[in-house]
């Protein structure tokens, strides 16, 4: 009984050798080849990217979004305002219109930046530029600081149907990043 | 004799009607049932809409109970213009939903540097599927339930959708004027 296990173990180990090496020589001629002329064998690499996932690392940054506005000058000969440079929309303060959008991605970015003007405003209308969708730069060989960026500026126009004795919400900005 | 034989054979012939009537109803009724239960089936399956959830104007109470903290390291926030606001998004433009677990896979994060909550919504053809709860600066989900009812009306396969994002000021918990869109690729497994 022993020698009949010992032999099935030794025949086992046979098969398990040649199967090693028929798996070696796969693909060449001879496993000299396999394994190089002088026993070595080239190392290759290859970028796969595709098990990667991108993932977007975006700022965005903006002003109050609060503007005043003024009819002009009243001229009482013609009871009209004068559209002088006082006339329209301005900002409250500095950069109170402005949305940054900046890319931390190692891949560019497309963005809009689109106003929406509240139904009970229609008589205010708004634009944003640079209106169409901004390309911005991948972040790769930049600084944190210095990240690619781009601003946009939102003017209003029209005018208010009634007095708005304290800011009030006229619509709203919406940023697309595809 | 003869009679009373002919007697119950009537007897019997209209007990048999009466048993094959009262069949043919019980069948009649239950087909009607049958019917009913196949209408409400294709109907539930195929035509109920989700009840209609409506983006919140103040941040929600409730934190969102996925979200996981960051550990981002990340000390400072960004410089925000007064009465504006500065944000910083972190995401992935894969979503997987698992029907069977009525979950959505995703990565979005509201990295620490950020000034303001966030809602995570998902819409697909302006139907939204998910909505995350308030995510603080600092946090990360990698999972959020769908909302109920709207695993009936996706099926195996690849969608287009978007994410929406709300922001809302911590202290007040007011809504921002302004709001985020990233088109997202959608992929439904069973």
């Amino acid at each position: 009984m022993k020698k009949f296990i010992t032999t099935i173990a030794a025949l086992s180990a046979m098969a398990v050798l040649s199967v090693s090496a028929f798996a070696a020589a796969a693909g060449s001629d001879t496993i000299d080849d396999a394994i190089g002329e002088n026993g070595s064998h080239d190392v290759e690499v290859k970028y796969d990217d595709s098990t990667n996932k991108t993932v977007y690392s975006v700022d965005i940054v903006w002003g109050a979004m609060q503007f005043n506005y003024s009819a002009g000058t009243w001229d009482p000969d013609t009871h009209t305002y004068a559209a002088d440079g006082n006339a329209g929309f301005t900002p409250a303060a500095e950069n109170d219109d402005k949305v940054t959008v900046t890319n931390h991605t190692n891949k560019e970015l497309e963005a809009t930046v689109a106003y929406a003007q509240d139904a009970s405003h229609t008589d205010i209308t708004g634009a944003v530029t640079p209106a169409d969708p901004t390309t911005i730069a991948t972040a790769v060989g930049t600084a944190v600081d210095a990240a690619p960026n781009q601003v946009f500026q939102l003017a209003l126009s029209g005018a208010p149907a009634a007095q708005l004795p304290t800011y009030t919400k006229v619509g709203t900005l919406t940023v697309t990043l595809a | 004799m003869v009679d009373e034989e002919k007697g119950n054979q009537k007897e019997e012939k209209k007990e048999e009607k009466i048993k094959k009537t009262r069949l043919l109803l019980l069948l009649l009724l239950l087909l009607l049932l049958l019917l009913g239960s196949i209408s409400v089936t294709v109907w539930a399956v195929w035509f109920r809409k989700p009840a209609v959830v409506l983006s919140p104007d103040y941040a929600p109470q409730h934190v969102e109970e996925y979200a996981e903290s960051m550990d981002d390291g990340e000390d400072s926030k960004l410089e925000q213009p007064e009465g504006g606001g500065a944000v910083s998004l972190t995401y992935s433009r894969e979503v997987t939903i698992d029907l069977s677990e009525k979950k959505a896979g995703l990565l979005f994060a509201n990295p620490s540097k950020s000034n303001q909550n966030m809602v995570l919504q998902l819409v697909i053809d302006d139907t939204l599927i998910v909505q995350s709860g308030r995510l603080e600066p600092g946090n990360r989900v990698t999972t959020l339930d769908l909302l109920e009812g709207t695993e009936t009306m996706l099926s195996k396969g690849g969608y287009e959708g978007k994410f929406i994002v709300l922001f809302y000021q911590p202290d007040s918990g007011e809504k921002a004027m302004l709001n985020t869109e990233i088109p997202v690729e959608i992929t439904v497994q069973e």
